[in-house]
């Protein structure tokens, strides 16, 4: 019954992707048509001449790893956000809130400003250490926040807004000592899939990949904890250990994708709620949902973020708080008076 | 089958439980009372195995509660606290399922057996009907009943009862102990249950554990238990206590201080169970 509807939604997202990813290759300055991007996209898969290079170029080179991107980061952070909800009890969780994102921001600007005389280059340098600050991050919070079983929406919220201030503080200080580099730094920490180097992605993909899949074997034990730590462990669930498995294989999706994309908030935070309305909240569903519908609204947030004002380009981390942000107020509301 | 043996417990400095024994054997059913704080649900949470005693030691099936990894101890324990159920919609059909965790195996899932327990267990509850609905929908009785069916989901030889009916309206209290008092007898249950209406505790109890800062003030059936005396000593206030019209175990009614007003209503004239 449910995994009936797990694979309907699943094939409806699957193709909103297919076609989303078409849509967003035309968007951008060249104006290219959609004819021409299928000849693109055709000619370097076949080899067929007859297309002009710098438009196999375009397609190719510039529009499809930002996709790609968008995508795959989209995906991270919905997939860590259902994980964080999930095992922490906790509907307001996300890798924004829970300082996951702060902190490898400020592993990752550190890594970028400090590494090349550190010898940190290479794909993995920039996402493990990032991983590394996220963290750090997620510890401070869940320190500050109590950590006990049923940590309350509010204490979290604070202690997240407490960490995510000093870290962010800390950036600042490292972004000026760092002036001329500034421009950059700025553009992608408020969260920017502009210029990445693809090669960044590869790094990326096998932390999504491993993190997915660690969560998803653990979604039935996530599941159970969602009735509380006590309750799980009533249940077989051995949740000292779980717990923090499923914690830190869920911020090395998040901040490994922070490391290519920056500080995007509330994708980890609405994409989950969304999934479980249409699908229902068993995480083996809500997982593999999220990660197909977090990689969907972050790739047409980014379209909205080239397309939004002609010419120039808004960072998309701008443009998922526009639109989660009035989310946030309502599940707080919510939240508030069921308690 | 549960058997607790000179268990001590302190948080910091505060000791808790000092040196509390106590045995419950299959198909029946111990309540522990006492006042707020006495350590009561400390003690369960001994038992559940989820916080280890300073000294001394639970055993289950006669085996250390430690010794038993969570899916075995899983297999043979469930326990029904107040407030147990998800911020997430789940269905009551899903939850239920939820307490056949302890034997699911990692490829295989749920089987057969697994839907026919969970299908029974439901019917029995009487949440057939709404097995697809989600729980957070339910009213808070209905929810402890669904709470109920996946302990029970769960096959144990020991269910252990933390205040089960805190918060339920009296039609939901008399089902939920009803139940639980079958499943004792039919299947041999070895039940502990927190109480504190000590008249619920008497009418559902065989024996009752009387808990006082941290050691057992007194320990027995019902009638022996629930004294004015004893009960005076413990709570700090004296009780009348009337046996049940029905049952005949001591029932008890909790007298007012008199106040100068209340003077021209003539006391009447009461036969104590406790004292003659």
């Amino acid at each position: 019954m449910a995994g009936k509807r797990a694979w309907l939604w699943g094939g409806v997202l699957g193709l909103s992707i297919a076609v989303s990813v078409l849509i967003s290759l035309r968007i951008g300055p060249a104006g290219l048509e959609t004819a021409d991007v299928w000849r693109a996209v055709w000619g370097r898969l076949t080899g067929a001449g007859g297309v002009p290079d710098w438009e196999v170029a375009v397609v190719w080179d510039l529009r499809l790893p930002r996709v790609g991107m968008a995508l795959l980061v989209g995906a991270s952070l919905a997939v860590a956000g259902a994980a964080y909800q999930g095992v922490l009890r906790n509907p307001l969780a996300d890798p924004f809130i829970l300082g996951v994102s702060s902190g490898a921001a400020l592993a990752a600007v550190a890594g970028m400003l400090f590494g090349g005389r550190a010898g940190l280059y290479g794909v993995w340098g920039i996402p493990l250490l990032a991983f590394a600050g996220g963290l750090a991050g997620l510890a401070a919070v869940l320190r500050l926040g109590g950590m006990a079983g049923g940590m309350r929406n509010e204490t979290l919220l604070l202690a997240g807004v407490v960490v995510q201030s000093f870290l962010g503080a800390v950036l600042t200080v490292l972004m000026l000592a760092s002036a001329e580099r500034l421009p950059g730094v700025m553009m992608w920490l408020m969260g920017s899939l502009a210029n990445r180097d693809p090669a960044l992605a590869a790094g990326v993909l096998p932390c999504f990949l491993v993190s997915l899949a660690l969560l998803v074997a653990w979604a039935r034990e996530l599941n159970v904890m969602t009735l509380g730590e006590d309750q799980a462990a009533y249940l077989g669930v051995d949740v000292g250990k779980r717990k923090w498995k499923i914690l830190v294989a869920a911020s090395l999706a998040a901040s490994a994708s922070v490391a290519v994309s920056g500080i995007i908030g509330f994708v980890g935070l609405v994409v989950p709620h969304i999934v479980r309305l249409l699908a229902g909240p068993d995480h083996r569903i809500l997982l593999p949902l999220s990660a197909l519908a977090g990689g969907l609204f972050l790739l047409w947030a980014d379209n909205a973020a080239r397309a939004a004002v002609p010419g120039q380009e808004i960072p998309i981390g701008a443009v998922t708080a526009f639109l989660g942000a009035p989310f946030f107020a309502y599940l707080l509301r919510r939240s508030g008076r069921t308690r | 089958m549960v058997e607790v043996r000179e268990v001590w417990k302190a948080f910091g400095p505060r000791a808790v439980l000092r040196g509390i024994s106590f045995t419950a054997e299959a198909g029946g059913a111990v309540g522990l009372i006492g006042p707020n704080g006495a350590g009561k649900t400390t003690l369960l949470r001994l038992i559940a195995g989820v916080e280890r005693p300073d000294r001394g030691v639970v055993r289950v099936e006669g085996r250390p509660v430690g010794a038993f990894r969570r899916r075995e101890l899983a297999r043979r324990l469930a326990v029904l606290s107040q407030e147990a159920f998800t911020p997430f919609p789940f269905s009551v059909y899903d939850t239920v399922m939820m307490g056949r965790h302890p034997y699911l195996r990692p490829l295989r899932g749920i089987t057969p057996r697994d839907r026919e327990i969970v299908e029974r267990v439901l019917a029995e509850v009487g949440l057939a009907e709404v097995a697809s609905e989600r729980v957070d929908r339910l009213s808070g009785g209905q929810r402890q009943l669904v709470a109920l069916a996946r302990t029970m989901a769960q096959e144990p030889r020991v269910l252990l009862l933390d205040e089960p009916t805190t918060f339920l309206d009296l039609g939901h209290q008399v089902r939920v102990l009803d139940l639980v008092r079958r499943w004792q007898r039919e299947r041999g249950l070895a039940v502990v249950m927190v109480l504190h209406d000590l008249n619920l505790a008497a009418l559902y109890c065989d024996r009752l554990v009387l808990i006082h800062g941290g050691r057992v003030a007194a320990s027995g059936r019902a009638a022996e238990v629930l004294t004015p005396e004893v009960l005076e000593s413990v709570y700090g206030t004296r009780p009348v206590l009337v046996p049940h019209p029905v049952r005949g175990v001591p029932q008890l009614f909790v007298q007012p201080d008199q106040l100068p007003e209340d003077r021209n209503e003539t006391p009447r004239r009461v036969r104590s169970a406790g004292r003659e």
